[in-house]
């Protein structure tokens, strides 16, 4: 593996409204050496993943999870929250935007792949996923945590620049948000020029 | 007739008949020692999912206005469950169904209801001999066979002959190569 060392298995989160799609991806994650939870709605996943809602704003930091999450992997039709909302949701929290996340959907509809993987979202899946599709996602996993090592180093060097430092986990304001998640996508460019288009090419 | 060969045609007969397709294979690859009823758990929650959302749409149905938009979301939710477990009859009778909730066509849908029901009643039949023949066949291994002939429970490990795991040549990813190619023959495979 790469240069992180790690004992504990990477954890994912799967979030699918249907019963036995939620027992398949369980069963796929488990076979590919993932520690897995597993929740039926976007809420729980956000309520999982330490973040209020709407009417209670508590700041949250990482450190507040109570069991780090190294992916999210999420359906896309979802009653109430889809998986598109959740998506948004995890990359406006400064909290949790670093944690990759992916989404799978049983309709091949190139619009809504564009609008996700826009949106952040590292990967597409499309229904029903297969124990192929399992080797695709520990490559985000290490992409994100080189990200994260490379913005701490970013931020021990430029300490004393503030206006250049905007390292993602310790932003609130907006602006700063949006220039970072543009950042990000810029990355996403130059790392993978590849992954991001493949599913619907 | 043994039961691994009893279950061996039975499902060979689903592939032919087009109930089951290679997606219903993949479930198989994920069955092992250390998830001995995967199958068995996954068709179960299946057919319970089938059977409730069945009874929605009928509901749906039934009502002097239909909301085809809740209509669609169900059937939408069935096709889904279906393609996950490799039931292609009762997935492509899903695709029909919804275009029948696109156009907002009652009859459409109210027939393609009754050819839904009819076909995920079959499968359903077809999946619970399954169970039973699976459960019988119980723990070669263990001793005693098992008796519980509702879903599975404390079933306990299964004999890995059953749902044939010697095509597979090794456990995880690489595994499925093999398994793909074993299956462009299927029924000289199981015969044994």
């Amino acid at each position: 593996m790469a240069a992180v060392a790690t004992e504990t298995p990477f954890h994912v989160l799967a979030v699918d409204d249907s019963l036995p799609d939620r027992k398949l991806i369980e069963r796929l994650l488990k076979t590919s050496s993932f520690q897995v939870t597993t929740v039926d709605s976007g809420s729980k996943a956000l309520q999982f993943l330490g973040l209020h809602d709407e009417h209670s704003p508590v700041p949250v930091h990482t450190d507040q999870l109570d069991v780090a999450v190294n992916l999210i992997i999420t359906d896309y039709c979802m009653p109430g929250m889809t998986g598109y909302d959740l998506l948004k949701k995890i990359k406006e929290s400064s909290s949790l935007r670093d944690i990759p996340v992916v989404i799978m959907s049983s309709e091949n509809i190139p619009s809504r792949i564009n609008r996700c993987l826009e949106e952040g979202a590292d990967e597409f899946f499309l229904k029903p996923v297969r124990l192929s599709d399992m080797n695709k996602l520990k490559p985000h996993i290490l992409k994100s945590r080189c990200r994260e090592n490379y913005h701490q180093e970013q931020h021990q060097q430029s300490d004393s620049n503030s206006d250049e430092c905007s390292n993602p986990t310790n932003t609130s304001s907006s602006s700063d948000s949006s220039s970072n998640r543009k950042r990000k996508a810029a990355d996403n460019e130059e790392i993978l020029p590849q992954t991001n288009r493949s599913r619907h090419s | 007739m043994s039961a691994a060969n009893q279950l061996a045609a039975l499902i060979a007969n689903m592939f032919a008949t087009g109930l089951l397709d290679d997606q219903f294979q993949q479930l198989q690859m994920l069955q092992d020692p250390s998830a001995p009823n995967f199958v068995s758990e996954v068709v179960t929650l299946f057919c319970h999912d089938g059977e409730r959302i069945i009874g929605e749409l009928a509901k749906l149905l039934d009502k002097p206005t239909v909301d085809f938009d809740r209509v669609d979301a169900f059937v939408h939710q069935l096709k889904g469950s279906s393609a996950s477990v490799g039931a292609l009859k009762v997935k492509n009778t899903c695709i029909q169904f919804r275009e029948f909730c696109q156009q907002k066509s009652k009859d459409g849908c109210l027939k393609t209801l009754e050819t839904v029901r009819i076909n995920f009643y079959e499968l359903r039949g077809k999946f619970q001999t399954m169970l039973q023949i699976f459960q019988v066949g119980g723990d070669v291994r263990g001793g005693h066979p098992q008796l519980a002939m509702g879903p599975v429970g404390d079933a306990g490990a299964s004999d890995p002959r059953l749902f044939p795991q010697e095509v597979i040549q090794s456990g995880g990813i690489d595994g499925a190569a093999c398994w793909d190619d074993a299956y462009s023959t299927p029924l000289s495979e199981w015969r044994n």
